[in-house]
């Protein structure tokens, strides 16, 4: 009688009324979580835009082009003929045209640039080489554009005797003075230069060329030695006895490399970027406008 | 102990907070392309020499037979009695592009292109263009023998790849640079 009093007792009863309540209370809020989950379908969405740049060479995408471009030439007739030269993607300097020597030659009316020979490069003449850098994209980016220079050898190797100065990279004759284009010296090595872009690329946008001619400085014909063999030549039908000389020099078939990098960086926070990206401290981007100091 | 234990704790947080920070510097935007390439110098040269068939004079003709444009001049020397001043003999006779330099050799005035391709020649100096040749009289009696006589003319011919500087020719080592800026560049190809 004791216990059942004590099992019946006001306070137990209260307790389990708590309790009911409590689970009953419990089951409602699950109830209309899962109700709200259901019932509430909302769809959201947004776009990640990513920088994109690329590097242009006589006037073609040098990484995204066609395999095989297309490439306009002048002859002498003064037709416009056009070839198609093989170039292969990544390629640089894969053909090279050369200025009329003719100095009232000018470009569009008399031939300003002839054909060479692919692959071949004659020292001292001077050469079309276009670089500049394209946005490919629709967001603003700064963009600077690293450019090395260097000699291999006939056995394929990095020649240290060539100095990489021989190979002349010009914006209509000078190497450094280009408005668009501010060289940074404290990048400067013996074989590479950084040039940034002094504004911002827009969107889709085309940079102002870099540079526009190539010339291998003709004193390179002055180095090493030049040999000089002499050999007769047996008379041929017309009896005539003919002397045959052949010239050959040291840094024949040496092949210079160029190496371009273009790089592109956010507009925004980008006095942070250029310092973490680019690591430089000499340099400062802000308002459109890239500095170097 | 335990402080110890703590400050290793503390040190422990502060790198992982501060690599937590290094990511979120790196997180920028950017974008790169790469491209290299290049070509190959093309020095030297092959000319050939021919002096004609004729043992009375030499017709001087330079032919240009290798792959780069060149530049030519020839030296002409006759015997010392060629060079008596009180009588002077000529020696030379030239036409169409030769010039004489100041140093007395033959200077072509155009540069010689070289061949295109394995078929087709390069350019020459023409022939009949540049003659050597010597002529003597002597007075004999009826009956007498002209002596017997014996002369060389000695061709020397030297060439340089025609190397452009601008508008114009790079000038050889021990070149006439007046004669060299004569040279006329080809003005098509």
């Amino acid at each position: 009688m004791k216990i059942r009093n004590t099992i019946l007792s006001k306070r137990t009863l209260a307790l389990l009324a708590v309790t009911a309540l409590l689970f009953c209370g419990g089951g409602f809020a699950g109830t209309k979580a899962a109700l709200t989950y259901f019932s509430n379908d909302y769809t959201a969405g947004f776009q990640l835009d990513h920088l994109q740049v690329h590097l242009v060479e006589n006037e073609n995408d040098v990484c995204c082009g066609e395999n095989e471009s297309i490439y306009t030439v002048h002859r002498t007739n003064d037709k416009v003929a056009q070839e198609k030269i093989p170039k292969y993607k990544g390629d640089l300097v894969g053909y090279l045209g050369y200025k009329n020597e003719n100095k009232d030659a000018h470009y569009g009316d008399t031939p300003a640039y002839k054909v060479g020979t692919p692959g071949k490069v004659d020292p001292g003449r001077t050469y079309k080489e276009e670089l500049s850098a394209r946005n490919g994209n629709n967001v603003d980016e700064y963009v600077r554009l690293t450019v090395r220079k260097y000699w291999v050898n006939k056995e394929k190797k990095k020649s240290t005797v060539m100095d990489p100065a021989l190979i002349k990279l010009t914006y209509n004759g000078s190497a450094y003075n280009n408005s668009a284009w501010a060289v940074n010296p404290k990048e400067h090595t013996v074989e590479s230069d950084t040039y940034y872009l002094k504004n911002k690329l827009g969107a889709g946008a085309d940079s102002a060329l870099l540079f526009n001619e190539l010339t291998i400085d003709g004193s390179v014909a002055d180095l090493g030695n030049k040999k000089t063999t002499t050999t007769k030549k047996s008379p041929g039908p017309d009896n005539q006895e003919v002397t045959v000389i052949t010239y050959t020099y040291d840094y024949d078939d040496f092949t210079f490399y160029i190496e371009a990098d273009v790089q592109a960086i956010q507009t925004h926070n980008a006095t942070d970027a250029v310092k973490s990206l680019w690591g430089v401290s000499n340099v400062s981007a802000k308002n459109g406008k890239v500095t170097v100091k | 102990m335990k402080k110890i234990n703590k400050t290793i704790l503390m040190l422990f947080a502060l790198v992982l907070s501060l690599s937590v920070t290094v990511g979120a510097t790196v997180a920028y935007f950017s974008d790169y392309e790469q491209a290299s390439g290049g070509a190959t110098l093309q020095l030297g040269g092959k000319t050939e020499l021919s002096e004609g068939d004729d043992s009375n004079f030499k017709d001087i003709v330079i032919e240009n037979t290798g792959e780069t444009d060149m530049i030519v001049r020839v030296g002409i020397y006759g015997p010392d009695e060629f060079y008596d001043s009180d009588n002077p003999k000529n020696l030379v006779t030239m036409k169409g592009d030769w010039m004489k330099g100041n140093d007395g050799m033959y200077y072509y005035g155009k540069v010689l292109k070289g061949k295109p391709d394995e078929q087709t020649p390069g350019e020459n100096t023409g022939v009949g263009n540049l003659i050597a040749s010597l002529s003597f009289e002597w007075k004999v009696e009826e009956g007498e023998q002209p002596p017997d006589y014996y002369f060389e003319v000695t061709v020397v011919h030297e060439g340089s790849q025609a190397i452009y500087d601008g508008t114009k020719l790079k000038v050889p080592k021990g070149w006439d640079k007046d004669a060299v800026a004569k040279i006329k560049i080809p003005a098509s190809q």
